[in-house]
């Protein structure tokens, strides 16, 4: 079956975002984290400095309902700059509003754009932008 | 059971830009107008036809989308991306060939060191999407 996933870029932070998402998903990464220097060796890949070296090439993370988030650093020496922006949101849609607060508390602390979560004519809603640069949803509908 | 799933946020072309996903992966297409809603009366006039809530879902996949952007207006970023994990190579040939359309293919579908067929793209929406086929069956993981 074709699965859909969330692709995640950092700036080399990549290990500690998902150590983060790690515990606040209490989830477990569903292979080692891959770094640039574990990549089989590649024909014409460029000369990557320690710093580049140590630096996470992939990484995936099982969150709600199984869902996979991945992850990787840009690479400044490569041209690579990330933009944080806001037109990519990861909704995070809660079977109960005890979950929505407990996700909500872990993932807005120290992050900015919060918006608490409050009622809605649809349920409990909230969003904010978290430490490292992602945007988060939370949703529990009305029965 | 408690689920993810991406949220699009567009600056008023909501509508013209889930008809486009709907086009590119099938599935049925849902939509609330802000003038729908009860939010209509506090909002102005011309926002009325913009989409509250749009909801694109298939067998594989769930896309929901919204006009409702905060007020520092629509930035395009480049930290979220979504990835496709096709399960045949003509099906991912299709999605790219798709989606990239209006698009800019950034990397273009090649074999990769873990056995699969990958490549990028940014639609013509700036939103960025990765597309992965295993060609031994295991996932993109």
């Amino acid at each position: 079956m074709s699965k859909v996933s969330i692709y995640l870029n950092f700036q080399g932070n990549t290990e500690e975002a998902f150590n983060f998402y790690k515990a606040v998903f209490n989830s477990e990464f569903v292979t080692p984290l891959m770094k640039m220097k574990d990549a089989p060796p590649q024909p014409a890949a460029p000369q990557l400095s320690e710093k580049d070296l140590n630096s996470v090439m992939h990484v995936s993370l099982p969150i709600l309902g199984g869902t996979l988030i991945m992850g990787t650093d840009m690479l400044e020496s490569m041209g690579h700059k990330l933009v944080v922006g806001n037109n990519t949101t990861i909704n995070l849609d809660c079977d109960t509003r005890e979950e929505a607060h407990k996700l909500f508390d872990a993932l807005s602390a120290g992050g900015t754009d919060v918006a608490p979560l409050s009622e809605q004519f649809w349920g409990l809603w909230g969003c904010c932008l978290d430490r490292y640069g992602i945007r988060w949803m939370f949703n529990v509908m009305n029965q | 059971m408690s689920s993810v799933n991406a949220y699009l946020t567009f600056n008023g072309n909501c509508c013209e830009a889930m008809k486009f996903y709907k086009k590119c992966l099938g599935g049925v297409l849902i939509f609330q107008t802000i003038g729908e809603s009860s939010l209509s009366e506090k909002m102005p006039l011309k926002m009325k036809k913009c989409i509250l809530h749009a909801v694109l879902k298939n067998r594989d996949l769930v896309l929901m989308g919204s006009d409702l952007v905060s007020a520092k207006r629509l930035i395009q970023g480049n930290a979220v991306s979504l990835v496709l994990n096709c399960s045949s190579e003509k099906e991912i040939r299709e999605y790219y060939k798709r989606l990239s359309q209006g698009g800019k293919q950034t990397h273009p579908l090649e074999n990769t060191f873990w056995n699969a067929l990958f490549g990028g793209l940014t639609d013509r929406y700036q939103n960025i999407w990765l597309l992965n086929y295993n060609r031994e069956q295991t996932n993109f993981t």
